[in-house]
């Protein structure tokens, strides 16, 4: 069991740092897409969105991996097979409950980041789309451009719907 | 038919009418740059041009919302950074007031330096721009902490201050409940109270390593999270104002093309119906030398 134990803990704490290395990749290119479409370089975004495709497969079998590596440490330890990594840690001697505790917060940091850049990046597409959308009704005559009354309510356009058989 | 010297008089002055028509407006379009200037010049273009210049002037607006917004954000970036020193200095304090061999000046010392710097924080809860209380969520008008140090805004106005652009509604601001609080529940500044507090008491070790620092910790991440979520609205914001300024330049140029006279042809145009113009006056005075050159005369003091 102390060779397993030995050998385990060395597996699973390598595979917790590859992980952080995967999601500092996976981070460094949410920042560069955000900074593509800060810059309005569409074009870049291409070649962003397939290394990001890559990332993501890496990450989804890397994940996979960890559940295996957590399940047979649990095993090793004699506790369930889905405990959670802050069980594990306190199922650990001190020294290598908290060397394991450090790169989970690392991680979770990571986390953190590449969570606040997809929701960054998510609202930007809206916004984008959104646009889009504006300059096309406009060059194309379905805008709809509000009016104001005479005592200044706002009167939005509702459009011509006798022209388009509705009315 | 018949045609008589009257039928003929008239012929002549409409044609006359009809030539300064043209030349004016012709003079019209070289004074203001711009082919289509009423619908009836060309009602599609007219009405097209008329929808580009609204949205323009909704980028506009868009551009003045962003603009104010950039100025709250750049006042919480350096709020937040200061709420990030002073929390780190609570936590080396704590982390002082822990050791279990203090003297009594060692902890009065502490103490003072966190009313200090509760002072300190309070005023930065009440940081005002341009008359607004940036943490005063919906009511930025009342400051949110009294002087004491208790959170005073209604919990009905702690909301994201929110803004136009382009019809993104956009949420920008932190509340004092999001700045100040820990897990929105607890005030910073009561937190400190209770620290200075327990260091009165005899063994205050077990508090302030426990309780306290945990409580500290999680605030700092607290801001720090604030911080980057501030960073990340700047760098919407900066996309957004980008995509105004392009947009903007694009249906200007767009508008140029669909609007602007060209003057060559529009001076070529001038000239072709000044010619015009001079063979009809010259065939009016054949005709009608007196009455026609009286009202040719009237017709270029009206130009």
């Amino acid at each position: 069991m102390e060779i397993n134990y030995g050998q385990n803990l060395k597996e699973f704490s390598e595979h917790m740092a590859l992980m952080q290395g995967i999601f500092t990749d996976y981070r460094d290119i949410l920042k560069k897409k955000e900074d593509a479409l800060v810059k309005g370089e569409f074009d870049l975004l291409n070649e962003i969105i397939a290394q990001e495709e890559n990332l993501v497969l890496e990450m989804s079998i890397s994940e996979k991996k960890r559940d295996e590596l957590s399940r047979e440490f649990c095993e090793i330890l004699g506790i369930p097979v889905d405990s959670g990594i802050s069980e594990i840690s306190s199922s650990l001697s001190e020294t290598d409950g908290t060397d394991l505790m450090i790169k989970v917060a690392r991680l979770m940091e990571m986390l953190q980041e590449v969570s606040l850049l997809h929701y960054n990046i998510d609202r930007m597409i809206t916004f984008q789309l959104k646009h889009i959308k504006i300059i096309e009704n406009t060059m194309s005559g379905n805008d709809k451009i509000g009016t104001y009354s005479a005592k200044g309510k706002y009167m939005p356009n509702k459009g011509n719907e006798f022209f388009r058989g509705n009315g | 038919m018949r045609i008589n010297h009257q039928m003929l008089h008239s012929t002549i002055l409409r044609d006359i009418t009809n030539n300064f028509t043209k030349i004016a407006k012709l003079h019209e379009q070289g004074a203001s740059g711009l082919k289509v200037r009423y619908p009836s010049d060309d009602a599609v273009v007219a009405t097209r041009a008329s929808n580009i210049m609204s949205r323009m002037r909704d980028f506009e607006q868009y551009k003045r919302n962003a603009n104010t917004v950039d100025t709250y954000l750049k006042g919480y970036d350096n709020v937040t950074q200061e709420i990030s020193s002073i929390t780190t200095r609570v936590r080396e304090l704590v982390v002082k007031g822990g050791h279990g061999t203090l003297t009594e000046n060692d902890k009065q010392s502490i103490s003072s330096e966190i009313g200090k710097l509760k002072e300190q924080l309070i005023q930065i809860s009440n940081t005002n721009i341009g008359g607004n209380y940036i943490f005063g969520g919906a009511d930025s008008k009342t400051a949110p902490v009294d002087e004491d140090g208790n959170i005073v805004l209604e919990a009905i106005a702690d909301r994201k201050q929110v803004t136009n652009l382009g019809g993104y509604k956009f949420e920008y601001s932190f509340s004092a409940y999001d700045a100040f609080t820990v897990d929105g529940n607890e005030s910073i500044f009561n937190l400190m109270d209770d620290i200075v507090e327990n260091l009165d008491e005899d063994n205050p070790q077990g508090y302030l390593n426990g309780i306290a620092l945990e409580k500290v910790e999680k605030f700092e991440l607290q801001t720090q999270s604030m911080i980057a979520e501030n960073g990340s609205s700047q760098r919407f914001l900066e996309m957004s104002s980008n995509r105004f300024d392009s947009y903007k330049g694009f249906l200007e140029e767009y508008l140029s093309k669909e609007q602007d006279a060209d003057f060559l042809e529009t001076f070529t145009n001038l000239m072709n119906q000044n010619s015009v113009l001079q063979a009809s006056m010259k065939k009016q005075r054949q005709r009608n030398d007196d009455v026609s050159c009286g009202f040719h005369e009237l017709m270029v003091l009206k130009i």
